[in-house]
């Protein structure tokens, strides 16, 4: 399992929702989620050029490990990545992209923590327990 | 009322003050203690009274003890205060005491009375110069004060005094809520929150602190405007102690500054550099070294926005706040603005926002500066060479003339001036052609005129000589005049400029020389003569000897002819007739400077010539052969047999001259219907194609090494050229460097007679 910022863990649960949904890498489609939740919310504070600044010097740092990453230079939106995914990556195995989404997320937060402090984490944290207990809501449904 | 203008400007008239009021009523209603309740009142109250700072003071122990099962202190609460300035107001009590009764609300606005409280002549040192003062407690008994205070003297005036009283009243009763429970005063209840319309005043205020923002940055002119304008905005949000700014050009060079509010240590500053670096490298901008950064920094600490309020504090020892934010130009990152604080969590979200938005319009301006920068530089430059070619004009020899696209002056230099003094002492700047070679008779004023006209239909002239007039020791004042089209990258015509280019002394120069040839080449004459006579006289002799012998003579023995003496004889002879036609040449050149070369036309052969000269030729030399082809029966044309033969004879010479050892020299003549055509064609050499324009000039010999070994004048190729185009021919070489030359000139078979033009150059 993996761990995010927030403390939560990608439970079996939240895979099964994963795949049911997209048939991709579950654990590497979350990853690529969580990154899109905290560019959604640096963009609400620090604006759409911040984002994409942020987002594209996390890519460029986490494609030194995982060199197939910089496929997703291409693209100029954050929520463009989970959409994407399956699509840029067909070749790699689902454990180095797990890896690598993990390292890109990491990335991300580190660069919101050194431009923002302690400000935006909490809020980012919250934000998306908010949207794991959500998508846990719905699988209580289903 | 400012303060109602405030609100209703913010939310469109739906928020009044006194629904502001009620609803602080329902905060209090609602509030978990008395402190608690204080507390957001105090932040209600300075929203509605847009007063930066406020206080809740109790008046007295009786108060505070029968507050202190809730924990209050002195100071209940306190916003927009220094830590120095809260020190001075738990005084205040005391010091309003010595002012007497106050009444329940009193606006302290002279200058003289509030200084005379001596915790606001402290505050006066943070920039408050004014104070409300709210009375709170029942009406029997004194239990705290509820303290405004504003920058503007004359603020709390404006405000609608019955607000300021309800305000009191809330005040008043949550400080009455302290008391024991016995007497609960009776609190408002309002069923709607507080927080919509705190958040409008807000955003309202915001919204205003945004747009004055906007206005600051636009007009700065420089990066020190830029700061300013950065910290004064910046300051009003929130506290901090140093803000940072670095930036990136496009060569890839990084600058840093760091404007400090606050004396702040080397650590902090340390401390600062490595998270603004660290920060910069998280959105992609190229990796720097902090160490090398922090040496080169500028720092700045401007008086005026500096925090008077810690200016005696220690300096800030290192950072517990930062938050960064980068800067855009054209939608990629250019840098990074950060502030830093030694305090704990001094920004919050809203903060950042506010940041986010200023920093936005810090980018742009710091943009403009740089764009205003390099347009300074280029400008600078560009004044730079202006003057410098003004200079190169003005120190010009030559005169030099500019004329636009319309045929008006734009430009004449000291030079020109002088030169159109006398014909034209009007010219100047701005005036056009026409007005110059208007205002003067002299002719020459108008061929200049006609030249830049013509360079202004595109036409390039060089080299025109003009006779100026004015005349030093028995020389004109000549001219040389070049004139060329002036033209823009895109081949736009913008004017023409023409070089006046003073050749007088060249021309004295050519004169005296021309006058030495002549008077030389007459002295030379006169003994050459004699050695060419007696010689011929000799060898006819000789020759007349030889035939008296005739049959006589022992068929073993060898002939006269063939002696010794007739082959030196000869050979003198030939020489003789050489040096006779370069003295010829040298007489007429010095013809032809006058613009005659006399010519007696007359009918001869052209093949009994040629053959004559060759025959001579081939005398003179022993080391080449000379072969003659005739293709011709009848050669028979109308010129100066004498001057054909100096031509043929001049280019003979060159042929053998420049030929090597044991070469061939071919002499031919051809002819068409119209013409007669002569080559002598040589193994030498040969004329490197540069020059071979330039062979049949006066004096023109070819300037390289194995030339300059040959003897020679450079006139007989200038005169046989003069003496052919006089006869209606024309002359030209062909010729390979290494390879040899061939020379050749036609002559018509018709009779076309005339005078040589002496000066090709001249008007």
């Amino acid at each position: 399992m993996t761990t995010y910022m927030c403390g939560g863990h990608c439970s079996g649960w939240m895979v099964k929702v994963m795949a049911a949904q997209n048939g991709c890498n579950p654990g590497a489609d979350m990853a690529a989620r969580t990154v899109q939740l905290v560019m959604e919310q640096v963009y609400l504070v620090l604006g759409v050029a911040t984002v994409e600044a942020v987002l594209r010097a996390a890519i460029k740092t986490a494609a030194q490990r995982y060199p197939f990453l910089d496929r997703l230079s291409q693209l100029t939106l954050a929520s463009e990545i989970p959409a994407h995914l399956c699509r840029y990556f067909p070749d790699i195995a689902p454990d180095e992209l797990l890896a690598a989404m993990d390292a890109l997320l990491q990335e991300c937060i580190a660069a919101v923590r050194e431009l923002t402090g302690d400000i935006m984490l909490g809020p980012i944290s919250e934000e998306i327990s908010w949207r794991l207990d959500q998508a846990k809501q719905e699988d209580k449904l289903y | 009322m400012r303060q109602v203008q405030i609100m209703r400007a913010g939310t469109g008239g739906a928020i009044n003050s006194w629904r502001f009021i009620k609803e602080a009523a329902a905060c209090v209603a609602t509030a978990p203690n008395p402190a608690a309740a204080l507390s957001q009142l105090l932040d209600i109250a300075l929203l509605a009274l847009d007063a930066p700072a406020g206080a809740v003071i109790r008046m007295d122990d009786e108060a505070a003890a029968l507050l202190t099962r809730h924990e209050v202190r002195t100071l209940v609460a306190a916003r927009g205060l220094s830590p120095y300035a809260q020190q001075h107001i738990r005084e205040l009590p005391a010091a309003l005491a010595s002012l007497g009764t106050l009444a329940a609300l009193t606006t302290i606005t002279d200058l003289a009375l509030y200084t005379a409280v001596p915790p606001f002549a402290a505050l006066l040192e943070e920039g408050f110069a004014s104070a409300f003062i709210g009375s709170l407690g029942a009406s029997d008994r004194l239990q705290g004060y509820l303290v405004f205070w504003h920058r503007d003297c004359g603020h709390f005036d404006r405000l609608d005094q019955r607000m300021l009283a309800a305000l009191l009243a809330q005040f008043s009763a949550v400080v009455q809520w302290g008391i024991p429970a016995d007497k609960e005063p009776e609190l408002p209840t309002h069923g709607e929150t507080l927080a919509p319309a705190l958040n409008a005043v807000a955003a309202t205020r915001q919204l205003q602190r945004i747009k004055d923002a906007g206005q600051v940055f636009v007009a700065a002119t420089d990066r020190t405007q830029v700061h300013h304008a950065l910290i004064a905005t910046l300051k009003q949000t929130c506290h901090f102690a140093a803000c940072a700014i670095l930036l990136f050009d496009s060569e890839g060079g990084s600058e840093l500054t760091v404007v400090a509010r606050h004396p702040l240590s080397a650590a902090f500053v340390h401390d600062t550099v490595h998270h603004v670096v660290r920060a910069a490298t998280r959105i992609g901008l190229p990796a720097l070294s902090p160490e090398p950064l922090a040496q080169t920094l500028y720092l700045d600490a401007p008086d005026d926005i500096a925090d008077d309020a810690t200016l005696n504090e220690p300096p800030a020892d290192r950072v517990r706040s930062f938050m960064a934010n980068p800067l855009f130009s054209k939608n990629k990152p250019i840098g990074i603005l950060g502030l830093a604080d030694d305090g704990e969590n001094m920004f919050n979200e809203e903060h950042l926002r506010f940041f986010s938005v200023i920093a936005d319009y810090a980018a742009v301006a710091l943009e403009n500066v740089r764009l205003r920068e390099d347009e300074r530089r280029l400008w600078e430059a560009a004044m730079l060479e202006h003057q410098r070619l003004e200079l190169v004009i003005a120190s010009m020899a030559e005169g030099l003339i500019i004329v636009d696209e319309v045929g008006r002056i734009t430009h004449l230099n000291p030079v020109a001036r002088n030169l159109f003094a006398s014909a034209a002492p009007g010219a100047r700047e701005w005036q056009s052609l026409a007005h110059l070679t208007g205002q003067s008779d002299a002719p020459w004023i108008a061929a200049v005129g006609e030249i830049l006209s013509a360079s202004l239909t595109g036409k390039v002239v060089m080299n025109h000589e003009l006779l100026a007039g004015a005349t030093i020791d028995s020389v004109p004042l000549t001219l040389s005049v070049s004139s060329a089209p002036c033209r823009d990258a895109s081949g736009r015509l913008l004017g023409a400029v023409a070089v006046l280019n003073d050749i007088t002394h060249v021309k004295q120069i050519d004169r005296l020389k021309d006058e030495f040839v002549s008077v030389v080449s007459h002295e030379l004459r006169t003994p050459l003569t004699s050695i060419k006579g007696y010689t011929q006289h000799l060898l006819r002799r000789m020759e007349r000897q030889s035939q008296a012998i005739g049959s006589d003579r022992d068929p073993g023995a060898p002939s006269p002819l063939a002696s010794y003496e007739y082959r030196s004889l000869s050979i003198v002879q030939s020489q003789a007739e050489h040096l006779e036609r370069l003295v010829n040449d040298l007489l007429d050149l010095s013809h032809l400077q006058r613009g005659r070369l006399p010519l007696h036309p007359a009918p001869f052969k052209l093949g009994d010539v040629l053959a004559e000269v060759v025959r001579w030729a081939q005398i003179s030399t022993e080391q080449q052969v000379i072969q003659l082809e005739i293709h011709a029966d009848d050669t028979t044309v109308v010129g100066d047999r004498a001057r054909i033969m100096q031509v043929i004879g001049n280019i003979l010479d060159n042929a053998i001259k420049y030929s090597p050892e044991g070469g061939v020299v071919k002499a031919s003549l051809d002819a068409n219907p119209l013409e007669f055509v002569i080559s002598i064609a040589d193994q030498g050499i040969g004329i490197n194609p540069d020059a071979q324009e330039q062979i049949f000039d006066r004096f023109y010999r070819v300037n390289d090494l194995i030339s300059r070994q040959y003897s020679g004048i450079g006139l007989g190729l200038y005169v046989a050229r003069a003496i052919v185009e006089a006869h209606g021919g024309r002359i030209w070489v062909e010729s390979q460097e290494g390879q040899g030359s061939i020379f050749s000139f036609t002559l018509p078979r018709l009779p076309h007679i005339g005078h040589s033009g002496a000066n090709k150059q001249g008007c």
